[in-house]
């Protein structure tokens, strides 16, 4: 990935960047600074708490396991393609090509392979284009969703996950078409 | 059953069905393959023509499967495109360390009285979202750091500080395999991403030699806006129609490890029957817990 030189940005955006930088170590900073004030033993606590984060790694292997070996064959075998192809065109390609609705179908399953399916609408169309546009929105307003499910719920062993993935997807598509919408009327009116 | 295990057989059923008969079509009619190259789209048509050759293809194809299924479980892989990829096991393994500083750190504010402080100031606004966490209990401090992790875009520390969250949840449900309400709703508020600053697709853009990086901001704020509302909004009707997980202790709640009677509420001057094992005065690591 090539960096573009800094005098080329907006000011905003090195504001955000260098803020965004510098949140982690100035968290890391007010906590350990705050909890040595109160005297608490730093190194000796913060050991102990960080002896839980291999059981919890460890905990979460069959969970993504079983999420990635489904989505692996699933798109292995070209059946994502096909689901993708088959109902690309539901939606006028003007409104929502069908490189895009197929990221938008890829993205609850594999974060790469929604960002690798946004870079090609970028190569294809460009950046700034429509496409592009829309890709972007659409990428930044949905989550990976079975990839969430199994880390979160894996790391405290729950296996029945009730209602929480039919929710997520549902929000998933009200954000998709909600995306879609508004950057269809904002990308034409908004220059 | 719940949908994920729908989802998840017709991922696997349909998948390999899908590739079978792809792959014994296309040994018929020949495959068709096409790539973007420089912008440009490439297509390319290989044909078989004698039985062997496609025998030999559908054998291909169906090694491919396999292959990339096991790629995908396993430590690491190499894409055709020439990337490594880290496949689940990789992943976890790779956490181990991000998880690890997180938990510490958390462990830290915990100690230091941080994360009580930061549930006192949250807790009157989450009696809306998660009814059952009670009052200044720390699982709604933890939320919280999730919460503005995920909103200001830090990836790295928003999934180990999600992951204390469901501890702290988990402490509270009394059904350990199942998911409570409030692990329900704070599982749909996240995948629903709560984003509000998206560091990471403004540098991608950037990198691609966007002129207006940040312009899809405003629609994508809207939108995640309004898919976080659905989420919230359908959580909570779930959580109506729904009967919770118990609590710790409540009746049809987990036994105990270890089958002692609840540690929660051990019944005063309870008798030890002669040749019962012997009953430790509280459970170790337990006791606090249990008792927010």
């Amino acid at each position: 990935m090539k960096t573009i030189s800094p005098d080329m940005m907006p000011g905003w955006q090195i504001l955000s960047e260098m803020t965004s930088g510098w949140m982690i170590p100035l968290i890391i900073l007010f906590v350990v600074a705050y909890a040595y004030l109160r005297k608490v033993k730093v190194y000796e606590v913060f050991v102990e708490g960080a002896k839980e984060g291999f059981d919890v790694a460890v905990m979460i292997i069959p969970y993504l396991i079983a999420i990635f070996a489904a989505i692996a064959l699933f798109r292995a075998s070209g059946a994502l393609d096909y689901v993708a192809k088959a109902f690309a065109h539901i939606v006028a390609p003007a409104v929502m090509p069908a490189e895009v609705f197929m990221m938008a179908l890829v993205k609850p399953m594999s974060g790469s392979g929604a960002r690798g399916l946004m870079m090609d609408v970028f190569g294809q169309y460009g950046v700034d284009s429509y496409p592009g546009f829309l890709a972007s929105a659409v990428q930044g307003s949905t989550e990976t969703t079975f990839y969430v499910v199994a880390v979160y719920f894996g790391a405290v062993n729950v296996r029945n996950t009730r209602y929480t993935i039919g929710v997520g997807l549902i929000a998933e598509f009200v954000a998709v078409a909600v995306s879609t919408v508004l950057s269809y009327f904002y990308f034409n009116s908004v220059q | 059953m719940t949908l994920l295990n729908h989802i998840w057989a017709f991922l696997i059923i349909i998948g390999i069905i899908t590739g079978l008969g792809s792959a014994v079509y296309q040994a018929q009619t020949g495959v068709t393959t096409s790539r973007i190259e420089n912008g440009i789209r490439v297509t390319e048509t290989i044909e078989y023509s004698t039985w062997k050759e496609k025998a030999a293809s559908i054998t291909k194809a169906g090694n491919k499967i396999a292959g990339d299924m096991f790629d995908m479980v396993g430590f690491q892989y190499t894409t055709p495109e020439g990337k490594t990829r880290d496949g689940a096991v990789g992943i976890a393994i790779g956490y181990i360390g991000l998880i690890a500083f997180w938990l510490g750190l958390m462990k830290l504010a915990e100690a230091a009285g941080l994360v009580a402080v930061l549930s006192r100031i949250i807790s009157p606004f989450f009696r809306l979202i998660f009814p059952s966490i009670p009052r200044d209990h720390p699982a709604s401090g933890a939320i919280l750091l999730n919460f503005s992790a995920n909103m200001l875009g830090l990836d790295n520390a928003a999934t180990p500080l999600g992951i204390k969250a469901m501890q702290e949840l988990q402490k509270l449900n009394g059904k350990k395999d199942t998911a409570s309400h409030a692990m329900c709703m704070f599982l749909a508020l996240n995948v629903s991403s709560l984003t509000i600053i998206p560091a990471s697709i403004i540098a991608l853009r950037a990198s691609q030699g966007s002129v207006s990086p940040a312009r899809f901001w405003p629609v994508m704020l809207v939108s995640t806006f309004i898919g976080s509302l659905t989420a919230l909004l359908l959580s909570k009707l779930m959580a109506r129609l729904t009967p919770d997980t118990p609590r710790p202790g409540e009746p049809g709640s987990d036994p105990p490890d270890g089958g002692f009677s609840s540690p929660l509420t051990p019944a005063p001057g309870d008798p030890v029957g002669p040749g019962a094992p012997p009953m430790p005065a509280t459970v170790p690591g337990t006791a606090a817990e249990t008792t927010p």
